[in-house]
């Protein structure tokens, strides 16, 4: 249903970036927030969302990375990526308001998190076929 | 002397200035209770009283929405109230409007509790139930008897600082602030006996109602936009700089059409904006950033888009009530349809 | 299938020479069971301790909350990850030993867990705050990738329960509860004039520390199956979910399921429970498309009138119980929606992270932004170095005293998003 070679990750976790940039293409942005924006973007320009851009119950100000793959696509699909894309903003921009993501993290921690967001990543890999 | 002051706020017909003709009326203070102010002052016994009196004509308050709020907020501040009182607006939506705004900058530049009361359906009401207590009423003057206990009950408890209860309790309109207690069953026992109740088609209450949208199914794409005649709608208020129609700055009432056939751009020579909800500075400057009417000159002269239709509609967005908004989408439609516009470019602020 | 669930009431717990049960009191010997936990090489250390009600202690970080339990008759308890896996799940006879739990502590990631209270304010909204816990503590050996960690503390937690659940199995019960779902036809029958109601169970499954178990099996991989409802309480599912430990169901919570205790409570009565339906929460956008349209379609075969749904987790989880909802109700089944409310500090917000028209009936768990006081304790089970920086925590937060504010977040299990508790949020 899908060729790994179309779809496109969009992360700010360079783990994903380093693992996956070989085989497709991997936009690597520097914030939680940039990535959001950067697969709004996308999707408003003809792909469509292949994994929920909230992934992990993790709230969007408990951590500090998130990758959203994109493939592209049109249609209906694209109608509900729009629709779910501009409410995980919404939600984003919610949560910083009730609290801003703590500015840093100790190392240990950090690597906690990129680790849960590449787990994500790799879980839905082999869905990708 | 009163154990505790008030400072009551109301508009020019129940201020007993005038009706729609005195609605341009200014902000003045009356060191004495007024019109709705004589139940309350009934209501709430000796060791409350009304020290003043602020009365603002609607229309005023709309226009001039940021100086009225000014001026209104330093008349309250001269009378050092322990409690802010406004209306009941009942269904007068821009007297609800008005209510909600002055109450809402009199807690937060004075700390001062406020608390006014209108009709669940005052478009004041989705402005402000989440920050201004606000009584449920009826839709006219005639509930305000019914309301007068449950104003009372609020100024007292506000003035002492006591802990004010839910809306079912205390009679004021759902603020949507969700606050945790433990029910008597848990919350699965709650669910099953929710789910039975459904089922058998009896009146259930849920925990969490849902918002509502109104959702629009989006028309079929354009296929060839060089084809196509292109309109422009705005909410932001543009009107021609005196205003022909009397569009209000908020809680519009109407909207106008207005012509830009022959035209290259929007001058600020001609048009200004008359909304009450944006930092309009940029916008007075140039009127292009709402009706981008420069662009789509040129578009339409590179044959990008087939023809701009030659008239653009414009009402004020903020605070006008979703009906009326759709009475306005409905007309505004209909003429587009006749005149065979293909699409609208609809321009929010 | 019918279970029979003997319940021994315990009243203390304590350490001994031996380990076992006698006239309600629990025995430990502390050694032995250290060096069962110590047999995975993953662990260089683990220590018991204990935590009664009413103790000033505080717990945390905590993983996971365990209920021990056995098998009298035929067939493994945990089948798939301690046990065998056998036909006799959720069938025959269980012992457990009520009032006690097993609770795992330790770091795990640097966020995440959670906070027991044995006593203060906290306690009203933690289940955990009213049983005799036996913590264990452990400790991993440098180095370990995160998630040979979490699995090694996840089975550290289960093998300490299954070995107390063991001193239960030639013990006579206080109390004897029987369970039983037919196979679907004579359960129609049974009650054919009561409405057909089902429990759509959404298994957390969003990856690493997000994962929870059947029969061993990763959530992830499973799609949306039939489950006899007795088969939860012989351990069929264990959690491995990390996240957020207000909302975070531990494996205490499906051997307890609510829903399936509460329906039980209703069958023959004014419902008849046909049975649960399992589903999860994937990532895959094309797996919540399918497994939504597989709930449904398994709603409406097994005629069920009306279901009940429960989360796990916020944000990516409310789209699957949202997608769910809509699906069922279309295909003609009634939905009643359980879950928890995230609307910020001060309850403004949004509640969920996604909504539909069709979820006109839902249940509250509370709300878990509310903000708590948490008075210092005169002793600490783990660490609360952590505290700021776990979830529901903030920089800052701490006090030099031991006390702290923080959100209900960072209690476990105060805002469980199946209805565990009487915790609930209305508008005001």
């Amino acid at each position: 249903m899908y060729e790994r070679e179309k779809a496109i990750i969009i992360t700010n976790n360079d783990r994903v970036f380093e693992a996956y940039k070989d085989e497709m293409q991997v936009i690597l942005k520097q914030t939680y927030e940039e990535v959001l924006i950067a697969t709004r973007d996308m999707v408003y320009d003809r792909h469509i969302l292949l994994t929920h851009p909230q992934a992990s119950s993790l709230k969007p100000n408990q951590t500090p990375y998130r990758s959203v793959i994109v493939y592209p696509g049109s249609g209906e699909d694209a109608m509900k990526a729009i629709l779910l894309i501009e409410k995980c903003l919404e939600v984003y921009r919610r949560w910083q308001e009730i609290a801003p993501s703590p500015a840093s993290y100790p190392k240990k921690v950090e690597d906690d998190f990129k680790t849960i967001d590449l787990s994500i990543v790799q879980n839905v890999m082999p869905r990708i076929v | 002397m009163a154990a505790y002051r008030i400072v009551h706020y109301l508009n020019q017909f129940f201020g007993g200035i005038g009706g729609e003709d005195k609605a341009d009326y200014e902000p003045e203070v009356q060191e004495k209770v007024i019109g709705p102010g004589l139940a309350l002052a009934q209501g709430l016994g000796d060791d409350y009283e009304i020290v003043a009196t602020v009365i603002c004509g609607d229309n005023y308050f709309g226009e001039n929405l940021d100086e009225a709020t000014d001026t209104i907020v330093e008349m309250v501040k001269r009378y050092h109230p322990d409690v802010f009182v406004a209306g009941p607006a009942f269904n007068a939506g821009r007297y609800g409007v008005a209510c909600g705004t002055i109450c809402k900058a009199v807690e937060e530049r004075l700390g001062i509790p406020v608390v006014s009361g209108m009709y669940k359906e005052n478009p004041g009401t989705d402005m402000f139930r989440q920050d201004v207590i606000l009584v449920e009423t009826g839709n006219s003057a005639a509930t305000m008897r019914k309301a007068v206990p449950k104003f009372v009950n609020l100024i007292r408890k506000l003035a002492a600082g006591e802990e004010i209860l839910g809306p079912a309790e205390e009679g004021y309109l759902e603020r949507g602030i969700r606050v945790n207690y433990f029910a008597d069953e848990r919350g699965s026992e709650r669910g099953i006996q929710m789910l039975l109740k459904k089922i058998a088609g009896e009146e259930f209450s849920t925990d969490l109602p849902m918002p509502k949208f109104d959702r629009v199914p989006p028309a079929e794409a354009i296929k060839d936009m060089s084809k196509a005649t292109i309109a422009i709608v705005t909410s932001g208020g543009i009107v021609p700089l005196d205003n022909p129609d009397h569009i209000e700055s908020s809680n519009a009432t109407k909207f106008g059409w207005y012509p830009i056939e022959g035209m290259e751009k929007m001058s600020k020579d001609d048009y200004t904006t008359i909304h009450g909800g944006y930092d309009r500075q940029f916008v007075m400057e140039d009127p292009n950033l709402v009706i981008p009417l420069d662009v789509l000159r040129k578009k339409e002269k590179d044959g990008e888009i087939g023809k701009l239709y030659p008239y653009f509609a414009s009402t004020t967005g903020t605070g006008t009530a979703t009906n009326s908004a759709a009475k306005f989408g409905t007309d505004i439609g209909k003429k587009l349809v006749e005149d065979h516009v293909d699409a609208v470019i609809l321009v929010s602020t | 299938m019918k279970l029979e669930l003997g319940k021994i009431e315990i009243k203390d717990i304590r350490f001994g020479d031996k380990s076992c049960v006698d006239d309600h009191v629990l025995s430990i010997n502390k050694e032995e069971v250290e060096r069962l936990v110590l047999e995975d090489d993953k662990l260089i250390g683990c220590h018991l301790e204990l935590a009664k009600p009413g103790e000033k202690t505080r717990i945390t970080p905590v993983k996971d909350v365990i209920e021990p339990r056995v098998k009298v008759s035929g067939g493994e308890i945990f089948p798939g990850v301690i046990g065998k896996v056998s036909p006799q799940v959720g069938s025959g006879r269980t012992h457990a030993l009520s009032g006690c739990c097993v609770v795992t502590v330790g770091r795990i990631v640097g966020f995440q867990e959670g906070v027991i209270d044995m006593s203060g304010p906290a306690a009203d909204y933690c289940p955990f705050s009213k049983t005799l816990n036996v913590c264990v503590v452990i400790e991993p050996k440098e180095g370990l990738e995160t998630h040979v960690y979490e699995r090694a503390g996840r089975m550290a937690g289960l093998k300490v329960a299954t070995y107390l659940g063991e001193l239960a199995r030639n013990i006579e019960p206080d109390t004897l509860e029987v369970y039983e779902t037919k196979p679907i036809l004579e359960q129609a029958q049974q009650y054919p004039d009561l409405p057909k109601i089902g429990y759509v169970h959404m298994l957390q499954s969003q990856g690493l520390l997000h994962d929870t178990y059947y029969y061993g099996v990763d959530a992830k991989q499973i799609v949306p199956t039939f489950m006899y409802p007795t088969e939860i309480m012989d351990g069929a599912i264990v959690s491995g979910n990390c996240v957020a430990p207000c909302d975070k169901v531990t494996s205490y919570h499906h051997l307890h399921n609510p829903v399936i205790e509460d329906l039980y409570r209703h069958h023959g009565k004014d419902l008849n429970f046909m049975g649960v339906i399992l589903t999860n929460e994937n990532v895959f956008l094309a797996d919540k498309e399918r497994h939504s349209d597989m709930v449904a379609k398994l709603c409406q075969w097994m005629g069920l009138d009306g279901v009940l749904i429960t989360e796990e987790g916020y944000g990516n989880p409310d789209t699957d119980l949202m997608m769910n909802c809509k699906k069922v109700e279309r295909a003609g089944t009634k939905v009643c929606l359980i879950t928890d409310e995230f609307p910020g500090k001060d309850g403004k917000s949004a509640s969920l992270a996604d909504t539909c028209d069709e979820a006109t009936a839902l249940a509250s768990c509370g709300q878990g932004n509310a903000t708590l006081h948490f008075p210092a304790m005169d002793k600490v089970i783990g660490t609360t170095e952590y505290i700021e920086s776990q979830i529901g925590g903030w920089a800052g937060c701490m006090n030099e005293d031991g006390s702290f504010e923080a959100e209900l977040q960072i209690i476990i299990a105060s805002t469980i998003a199946n209805g565990y508790n009487k915790l609930a949020a209305k508008g005001y």
